[in-house]
């Protein structure tokens, strides 16, 4: 099952798994040095978490700022034993890609995202479902 | 269904635990003789006692290969029990296979709850047990005593003695020789007077003797017929005091096992407690302090410290969990060298927190290995340098309370820092001109990763080996590392890391709009713009002149991104292991408690480098503040100097 999730004229999943919660208008704190693909951290149960914006995390590279703005939800994700926050600003539908063809295991990044993409689905629309845990590891501060 | 079955899966962590507390007991016992070089007729029974339970265990896993290996082991061991004593010999050798064993049980139990596990061969192992016990055969036959004089005109006698030992042990065992401490300074005295003494097997006797007429040094060898039946040598052993008061510990103490896991959640629910404690005094201040608020505050916090405290002490272990580890692998390392070396050991009666031995383990054995295999020279070299043939390691920790200093000590040929520089050139990781790198920042070079090859092998080669598993280790602790040598000397490798606490009393402060934190035992002293005469510019900089020292004045504000135009008005002058600095902040918010948190892995080790900051805090008021180390800001504002130099 994928969580769709509309950015920059492109359709985004994410299984839905991965996602502990969804939770909106919640503080946000500023990361000194905020390295690029991060906006900031929330505090989340207790528990000090990075915060990630969608738009940025598949925008090329300068044109997510406006749309930050927009977002007002995050969805609380678990890879391994971490959790991470996404930001987004609407939510799509919940579908299940039983019955819809693959078509290609490697989408090409564009040039300045951050997001890295598992598998292509071919439905009414192309999906692309995100590969959280190497999308995380290709933020990773080095 | 992996290797286990229904039947067997449920009894799998209980198993795990039976054998992990019997890991630990074999690695006491190892320790300890280690120390007396000798097994006590106790230890042997309590040898035979854990292998014999780890071979029933096993076998009900249906861990076949490590029940029947264990097996072989509890065979020999019963010989050893009916000897009562065992020979130097043999007690190098029962180590040696104890050490083989640990080895196979730590792979197998490390690999156990993986879905593909499946038990590791032991064919070699017990092949080498094998033959162990099929010398222990021909052991029983009767060793010959030895006098060997040496001539009068030989210099040196101990060295000379060391010598030809070595050079007969490729050839036969010698069980014992006497006077066994070559390194003493009256070895050579009693040479003289006594001649040296070798308790030889009677199969390779013959050629024994060949050797030793052959050597240009001897002036005669003769049999020793009346003490020829048997070699004198075994006793039965007292361990030391100290071993000995340990075990009894041991043995009278009541304990149960927990798992890590329980005791880490119940570090983190102390944690909650603590922020529910900064929350409730961020509310009892917005309401003005109400009477009988205070008193249940002070109470509450008083309950959740001593459980804190509690907590601490169940995380501890005693850091001879981890001696036998590094005793193997000097052992390992020398023997393949074919080096004489012995480690010392000292502060293994320490309790550290469980984490921090866990980190420390993987550097410790890369510090040991580059010490015994680059360090240390081989004998023939050590003795035309007119140093003891056998070399010396030295291993000691200790703990303040608030810092965890470990130190490796050789006094093998050192580095040299010519050679070092002439790499560091090579390599272009010359930042400024090479005449004025100090001594200690040349060493510092073999913290870089891979600075060390295996194309060359010389006095420092090798030393970078692993070397930046060292800085790392030290870097995600929080802590630092230091290396001072002196050729032909030693080495010296320090490694410093704050002692882990739950809650740490802080001082909280803003850098521009960010809540940033520092412990308070690294702040020494606060000063306010009212002490800006205590500012000395210099062309390299600004510094802050404290106890007549300067040190130098950091500010994080465009480094976090924040406005910069508006002056921090708080000068904090901070204490880290090594060095001082002072820290700018725009005030103080106050003292807390504070919750450490790990930074997320996404941020890493990396951005603690970049940005000084060590783990984050959950504040009172919801907020996430950000935990100062001083140790991190001082290497920042370091990295930046050097930048702005090469810049």
């Amino acid at each position: 099952m994928l969580l769709l999730i509309r950015e920059h004229e492109n359709t985004y999943g994410i299984d839905t798994t991965y996602i502990c919660e969804i939770i909106y208008d919640h503080l946000k704190n500023r990361l000194p040095a905020c390295p690029y693909g991060l906006v900031g951290m929330c505090n989340y149960k207790n528990q000090a978490i990075p915060v990630l914006s969608m738009s940025e995390l598949t925008s090329l590279s300068g044109k997510a700022q406006e749309d930050r703005q927009k977002e007002n939800m995050m969805l609380i994700v678990r890879v391994d034993e971490e959790k991470a926050a996404i930001e987004i600003s609407a939510l799509g539908e919940v579908v299940s890609t039983e019955g819809y063809k693959k078509i290609g295991q490697k989408y090409v990044v564009q040039s300045g995202q951050k997001v890295k993409i598992s598998t292509v689905y071919e439905a009414e629309e192309t999906i692309l479902e995100i590969d959280l845990k190497a999308t995380l590891e290709n933020l990773k501060v080095r | 269904m992996g290797f286990f079955n229904e039947e067997t899966l449920p009894m799998l962590e209980v198993y795990q635990q039976e054998m992990l507390s019997l890991e630990g007991e074999l690695n006491q016992i190892l320790a300890g003789t280690e120390m007396s070089r000798a097994f006590s007729i106790e230890d042997i029974h309590h040898v035979f006692r854990i292998v014999h339970t780890m071979k029933s265990s096993s076998a009900m896993m249906g861990m076949m290969e490590l029940s029947h290996y264990a097996h072989k082991l509890e065979d020999l061991f019963q010989i050893y029990r009916n000897k009562e004593v065992l020979s130097s010999r043999e007690t190098e050798l029962a180590m040696e296979l104890l050490y083989e064993f640990l080895e196979y049980v730590e792979g197998e139990l490390l690999g156990i709850a993986d879905d593909d596990f499946s038990p590791q061969d032991t064919a070699v192992q017990m092949a080498h047990l094998e033959e162990v016990m099929g010398v222990m055969g021909e052991k029983t036959e009767a060793a010959v005593e030895l006098c060997v004089s040496l001539k009068k005109s030989c210099p040196m006698k101990a060295v000379r003695a060391f010598i030809l030992i070595n050079e007969l042990k490729k050839c036969a065992d010698i069980e014992k020789y006497t006077p066994d401490d070559l390194d003493d300074d009256l070895a050579s005295d009693k040479i003289t007077a006594e001649g040296l003494h070798l308790w030889v097997g009677a199969a390779k006797i013959e050629a024994v003797l060949e050797k030793i007429k052959k050597d240009n040094n001897v002036d005669q060898v003769q049999k020793v017929t009346k003490k020829a039946e048997k070699v004198p040598e075994p006793q039965k052993v007292q361990k030391p005091e100290k071993h000995q008061q340990e075990s009894e510990k041991l043995g009278n103490a009541k304990f149960t096992n927990i798992k890590w896991e329980n005791v880490s959640e119940l570090s983190d629910c102390i944690g909650e407690l603590l922020v529910a404690y900064s929350v409730f005094e961020n509310e009892r201040a917005r309401l003005g302090n109400p009477k009988g608020l205070d008193q249940f505050g002070s109470a509450y916090l008083r309950i959740v410290k001593n459980l804190d405290q509690l907590t601490q002490s169940i995380s501890m272990m005693a850091v001879t969990q981890i001696v036998p580890k590094l005793y193997r692998t000097v052992r390992e390392v020398a023997k393949s060298e074919g080096k004489d070396i012995e480690l010392h050991v000292q502060g293994e009666e320490l309790e550290i927190d469980k984490k921090r031995l866990e980190l420390l383990s993987k550097p410790l054995t890369h510090v040991l290995r580059n010490a015994v295999d680059h360090g240390i020279e081989m004998p023939q070299e050590r003795i035309e340098k007119g140093k003891s043939p056998k070399g010396h390691i030295y291993f000691n920790i200790e703990n303040d309370g608030s810092v965890l200093s470990v130190s490796v000590k050789d006094d093998g040929k050192g580095m040299d820092v010519n050679r070092i520089l002439d790499k560091a050139e090579k390599k272009g990781l010359l930042k400024k001109q090479r005449e004025v790198y100090t001594k200690a920042e040349i060493l510092n070079f073999v913290l870089q990763p891979g600075f060390s090859t295996n194309d060359t092998a010389n006095e420092f080669s090798g030393r970078g080996v692993g070397m930046d598993v060292v800085r790392d280790a030290m870097d995600e602790a929080g802590g630092s590392v230091t290396i001072k040598s002196v050729v032909d000397e030693g080495t010296t490798i320090v490694m410093k890391l704050p002692v882990t606490m739950t809650s740490v009393e802080s001082i909280q402060f803003h850098i521009g709009t960010f809540e940033c934190l520092l412990p308070i035992r690294q702040v020494l002293w606060v000063y306010t713009d009212a002490d800006r005469e205590r500012i000395v510019e210099k062309e390299e900089g600004r510094y802050f002149e404290f106890d007549h020292e300067l040190l130098p004045v950091f500010s994080l504000k465009s480094k976090f991104g924040e406005e910069t135009s508006k002056k921090e008005r708080y000068y904090l002058i901070l204490q880290g292991l090594k060095y001082k600095i002072c820290l700018l902040t725009d005030d103080i918010v106050g003292e807390t408690i504070a919750v450490e948190k790990p930074l997320p892995s996404i941020l890493g080790t990396e951005y603690s480098r970049q940005t000084g900051i060590s783990g984050l805090v959950l504040l009172g008021s919801g907020e996430i503040g950000y935990m100062l180390n001083a140790d991190l800001l001082f290497r920042l504002y370091r990295r930046e100097q050097r930048n702005a130099v090469t810049n």
